[in-house]
């Protein structure tokens, strides 16, 4: 009776699990590993824009207040990936700076957001829309890359992403488009940009120069350059670069901090879900092997060990918002120390540029 | 319709009843158990693995002479797993194994609960979300049983881990009973671990766990 009722508890808990998700995880076909060179500008481009990359959206399964380990991993992620492409942007060769910001770049001609949908060690994919000052969109696509044994070939580096091809692809489709731009279109968004950043910090002043067309924003006139106001908001534009360079250099912190445990997570995660879709072909053609001791121990110990894994990230994660630096910048002539979290101190700093410019214009 | 193949509808039918978020936050701990608190094993009321083994091996091999001594006076078919008590040995070794914690420390909110043991794992459970889910080696899950809290885990081999925490209504002792269940072996074997609740001292260092440094300690007191 005691074996009927636990073997009820163990198989009534798992039909019961049926109803949601398969008992089996049928596991899908993997998509076919990507394989791109990274397009390198051979010439320095005559116009560079700025690019901000926005930290990823991710979509998170379940809205409790435990942050299950996958949720961990991907609030690591969704900072850590825009970072990746940011490097790559910048080794590209394509483009003026590229800073990732916890927001929206204000400051940059070129943002790019992204959504994460799915990064386990052995598929990564993820939604990018890139759109410029103007409006218009420049890449809105699905990226999708798997990644391969000789990925994993050897023990993991950060700075040897398996995910490469699929940044390449990325940096590559956006320089496609930069090329396909005139240097006139490129002149005009650099003033746009200049424009729509003004009209942020005074849109009583500005919003009359920008007109919205069926192709985006379009400049109607431009502030005369003796505009002492317009004067005013290039220097606080200047500021805003180097709070968004401070902002920046947080998130590089981040990647040489929780790089390599990030790296080794990839790794156990890959050999754990390639181990698992193994296991899953040994179970249907080789019965025969299931239910040693040695199997036994050995299937429980690397699902401790993913587990163990599993806690460490939780850790590691919890205490990145903790461990954010106060940034140092300046405002106005004048030194500011923001805390807290990135989000905070970029409405933080927002506000205080607000408060610097209404001071000195008197404009609200 | 005998009472287990009633519970086993009831399981089946408990994840479509369609609840909403707050009844299921609501329903997250009926009971209203607290795990919470550190909790360091109380050796004596525990079950001793080796003692354990050995008793239910003797059990276990006398079952089987019988009922292989009346299968054969009566000419009738046993299953032959009955007879495979030798398992019971690599079945306690196994749930000493995986019940080896001997210190627990409990953090328990109204919707979740991680159980931090060490040299292991942490049991964790998200009360709004106690369904099963597939993860990279096996499908794992948790679940209020009356007052008990389960944790299941299903892996590939056939190895099944159910640990089951209860707690006393004084808070004096909390158990966790470990059953480790193997398809194709007919006794399933648990182990009993039983904890009594310490207060964690000061201890002579102050440390603190940093993502570049890991953990760092420094002697209590000394400040820069």
């Amino acid at each position: 009776m005691t074996r009927a009722l636990l073997i009820l508890l163990l198989c009534g808990g798992l039909l019961s699990a049926c109803r949601s998700t398969p008992q089996r995880l049928e596991s899908p076909a993997l998509p076919e590993p990507l394989s791109a060179r990274l397009d390198i500008a051979a010439v320095a481009p005559a116009t560079r824009l700025n690019v901000g990359i926005r930290v990823f959206d991710a979509t998170l399964a379940a809205a409790s207040s435990l942050y299950g380990a996958e949720k961990q991993v991907r609030s690591v992620e969704r900072r850590y990936l825009p970072y990746q492409l940011k490097k790559t942007l910048d080794r590209s060769g394509y483009w003026g700076a590229v800073r990732v910001m916890p927001r929206e770049d204000l400051s940059a001609e070129l943002n790019v957001s992204g959504r994460l949908i799915r990064s386990d060690g052995v598929v990564l994919e993820f939604a990018l829309q890139a759109v410029d000052a103007a409006g218009r969109v420049w890449l809105d696509h699905t990226y999708v890359d798997s990644a391969t044994h000789s990925d994993y070939a050897k023990d993991p580096d950060y700075r040897l992403d398996p995910f490469q091809d699929l940044y390449n692809q990325v940096a590559n489709d956006l320089a496609e488009v930069l090329q396909s731009k005139s240097g006139t279109e490129l002149r005009s968004l650099l003033d746009i940009a200049t424009v729509v950043y003004a009209r942020d910090l005074s849109p009583g002043a500005f919003a009359r120069y920008l007109q919205q067309t069926g192709q985006g924003l379009s400049l109607v006139g431009l502030p005369s350059l003796n505009d002492p106001t317009f004067d005013r908001i290039q220097r606080i534009r200047e500021s805003e670069y180097l709070f968004a360079d401070s902002i920046d250099a947080h998130y590089d912190i981040l990647q040489r901090k929780l790089g390599q445990t990030y790296a080794w997570w990839r790794y156990y995660s890959y050999e754990l879900i390639v181990g698992n879709r193994r296991l899953e072909s040994i179970d249907a053609t080789r019965g025969a092997t299931r239910g040693s001791w040695y199997s036994l121990d050995r299937v429980y110990k690397t699902y401790q060990e993913s587990r163990m894994n599993q806690d460490a990230l939780r850790e590691l994660t919890e205490s990145f918002d903790r461990e954010t630096e106060p940034t140092v910048t300046e405002i106005a002539g004048k030194v500011v120390q923001l805390h807290g979290t990135l989000d905070f101190q970029v409405d933080e700093w927002r506000r205080l540029l607000r408060q610097a410019y209404e001071q000195e214009t008197g404009f609200q | 319709m005998n009472i287990l193949t009633t519970a086993l509808l009831l399981l089946l039918l408990l994840p479509c009843s369609g609840i909403t978020a707050d009844e299921r936050r609501q329903a997250a701990n009926p009971h209203g158990r607290d795990f919470s608190g550190h909790w360091e094993l109380d050796y004596q009321l525990s079950d001793h693995p080796n003692e354990k083994i050995r008793s239910l091996y003797i059990q276990a091999k006398s079952q089987a002479e019988r009922l292989a001594e009346r299968a054969q006076n009566s000419g009738r078919y046993v299953d032959s797993r009955i007879f495979n008590y030798r398992s019971i040995i690599g079945l306690g070794r196994l749930a000493e194994k995986i019940a080896q914690a001997t210190v627990l420390d409990i953090r328990q909110e109204a919707d979740h609960i991680v159980i931090k043991r060490n040299d292991d794992y942490s049991l964790v459970c998200d009360f709004t979300d106690m369904g099963f889910k597939l993860n990279a080696v096996g499908t794992e899950g948790c679940a209020w049983q009356e007052d008990q809290l389960t944790f299941q885990v299903a892996l590939p081999t056939g190895l099944n881990v159910l640990h089951r925490l209860s707690i006393a209504a004084d808070r004096s002792r909390l158990n966790i009973a470990t059953t480790v269940l193997v398809d194709g072996i007919h006794h399933p074997f648990t182990l009993n671990r039983v904890y009594m609740p310490y207060e964690p001292g000061e201890g002579l260092y102050d440390c603190e766990y940093t993502i570049a440094t890991q953990t760092t300690c420094t002697l209590r007191g000394r400040s820069e």
